[in-house]
C-alpha cells in the first residue's frame, strides 16, 4: 500500500511539473496565436470585400467598425448535410446593396475545406461577389491543393443571384464540361474540370461550403 | 571521437526511417511535400532532443515501475510546447502539419530513444543521441518529401521547376510506399556494400 501511494506521489509531482511548464507556454502564446487567428480571418475578410479593380465594396471604416462590434469567437451557427457556417457573420451597407461576409465550410478529400465569401443581397435573392479559400491543408499537393490558386477560385465567382436559385454545382456534377467558364458561371456552375483534373472532390466541397452559407442566408437574412 | 560518433549515428547507419524502420505513420502521411517533411522533421528533433535531456536529467530518480508513464508525460509534455509555439508562430505550417503534430507524442522513435538511450546515459551524450536521430529523420523526411514533390507536382519546397511533366501517383499514398522501399532498398545496399568493405 506505502508503495503505490510512494508511486502515485511520484507520478504526481511529474505531472504537477509538466503542467505548470505548459502553463507558463500557454501564457506566453495564447494572445499570439489569438492574434494570428484574427489577422488570418481579416485578411480574408479584407480580400473578399476588392473588386476585380481591387478597390473596396464598403470602407474600411465600415470594415473597422463591423470588426470591433461583433465577438471573433468563431462557432457553428449553421449546419446542413452541405456544410458548416460559422459565426461572426459580417454585414455592411454599400451602393451594391447589403453585404454579407461568411466564414463557412465542407468536407474536401483530407479533411475540413475552409471558404470566406461575400454575398450581395439582390430582389431574386443572394449574388456570389467573391471569395477566398481559406484552409485547404489536408488537401493533396499537386491535385486538390491546387485551390489555393487565385485564378481557380476566380472560376466560382461572381455568379448572378439568378444563377443561384438550385445553388452553386461544380461542372462534373452538372454534367456541363462542355461550357466555357464564364458560361458556366450563368448557370450556378463553377468550370473547374479542366483545370482540377483528377480532383472534383476539393471544388465540390467550395461548392458544398458556399451552398450551406447560401442556406444560412436564405434563412435569416432573407 | 565518441561523442562524433553518437551524433551521427542517426543520419546513416541506425537512421531511424530506412534503417530501423520506425516512424513510419508520419513518414508516409506527412511526405507529400518537401517542406512539410522539413518542418515534421524539425519539430520532431526539437521534442527527441529536449526529451532526451530532461528524461537523462531524472532518470536516477525515476521508479523503473512507472517510467514508461513518466517518459509519456515528459514528451507529451514538450509535444504540446512545440504545437503551441507553431501555432503562434509558423501558422501556415502548423496548419499543413495538422494531426501530425499532437501524434509525435506517440511517435516510436522518440519512446524508442527515451527507453533505450536516454534513460540509460548521460545528459550530453543523451542530447547528442536527440539531435543526431532527429536530424537524421529530417534528412529522410526531407529526401522522401522531395521526390515525391519533385516527381508528382513539378516543384520543390514549393518553387517551380517544370510544367509538363507530374506523376501524380507520386503524391498519393502508393507513391509514397514505392518510394520509401525504393529508398529503404538503396540504404540497405549501400549499408551491406559497406560492412563488405570492413570485412575486408
Amino acid at each position: 500500500m506505502k508503495e503505490y501511494i510512494k508511486t502515485g506521489l511520484i507520478l504526481m509531482v511529474y505531472c504537477v511539473v509538466a503542467g505548470l511548464a505548459l502553463g507558463v507556454v500557454y501564457q506566453i502564446t495564447k494572445d499570439r496565436i489569438a492574434m494570428t487567428e484574427i489577422q488570418e480571418k481579416l485578411g480574408a475578410v479584407e480580400q473578399v470585400l476588392r473588386d476585380e479593380s481591387g478597390n473596396y465594396i464598403v470602407s474600411l471604416d465600415q470594415l473597422r467598425a463591423a470588426v470591433s462590434k461583433v465577438d471573433q469567437e468563431s462557432k457553428v451557427i449553421f449546419e446542413s448535410s452541405e456544410g458548416k457556417v460559422y459565426s461572426p457573420v459580417y454585414e455592411f451597407d454599400s451602393k451594391l446593396g447589403k453585404v454579407y461576409v461568411l466564414t463557412g465550410s465542407s468536407l474536401g478529400y483530407g479533411g475540413p475545406v475552409t471558404v470566406v465569401a461575400c454575398f450581395i443581397k439582390k430582389p431574386e435573392g443572394f449574388a456570389l461577389f467573391s471569395l477566398k479559400v481559406t484552409d485547404f491543408s489536408q488537401e493533396t499537393p499537386g491535385l486538390g491543393a491546387k485551390i489555393g490558386d487565385v485564378e481557380i477560385q476566380k472560376r466560382f465567382y461572381p455568379m448572378e443571384a439568378s444563377a443561384l436559385t438550385n445553388g452553386i454545382r461544380v461542372d462534373k456534377d452538372a454534367n456541363l464540361t462542355h461550357l466555357s467558364p464564364e458560361e458556366a458561371k450563368k448557370q450556378g456552375v463553377a468550370k473547374v474540370s479542366d483545370v482540377m483534373t483528377g480532383a472534383t472532390i476539393t471544388p465540390r466541397a467550395v461548392a458544398n461550403a458556399l451552398n450551406a452559407m447560401l442556406r444560412y442566408l436564405s434563412g435569416v437574412k432573407r | 571521437m565518441s561523442r562524433l560518433r553518437e551524433f551521427t549515428k542517426g543520419f546513416f547507419k541506425e537512421n531511424a526511417t530506412y534503417v530501423q524502420v520506425l516512424g513510419m505513420c508520419p513518414t508516409l502521411a506527412v511526405t507529400t511535400s518537401a517542406t512539410n517533411g522539413l518542418g515534421m522533421g524539425l519539430a520532431a528533433t526539437a521534442v527527441l532532443t529536449m526529451s532526451n535531456i530532461v528524461i537523462s536529467s531524472i532518470r536516477k530518480g525515476v521508479p523503473a515501475k512507472i517510467r514508461i508513464p513518466i517518459f509519456i508525460t515528459v514528451i507529451a509534455t514538450f509535444v504540446t510546447i512545440v504545437d503551441l509555439l507553431m501555432h503562434a508562430f509558423l501558422y501556415d505550417l502548423w496548419k499543413a502539419l495538422g494531426i501530425f503534430i499532437p501524434l509525435i507524442v506517440v511517435n516510436c522513435i522518440i519512446m524508442g530513444r527515451a527507453e533505450a538511450y536516454a534513460s540509460k546515459n548521460d545528459v550530453l551524450n543523451s542530447a547528442l543521441d536527440g539531435l543526431g536521430v532527429g536530424l537524421g529523420f529530417t534528412g529522410s523526411l526531407v529526401l522522401l518529401g522531395s521526390i515525391r514533390e519533385i516527381l508528382g507536382n513539378g516543384t520543390i519546397f514549393g518553387i517551380k521547376l517544370w510544367n509538363n511533366f507530374n506523376v501524380f501517383t507520386m503524391i498519393l499514398p502508393p507513391g509514397g510506399y514505392m518510394m520509401l522501399g525504393l529508398l529503404a532498398a538503396l540504404f540497405t545496399a549501400i549499408s551491406l556494400k559497406r560492412k563488405r568493405g570492413e570485412q575486408k
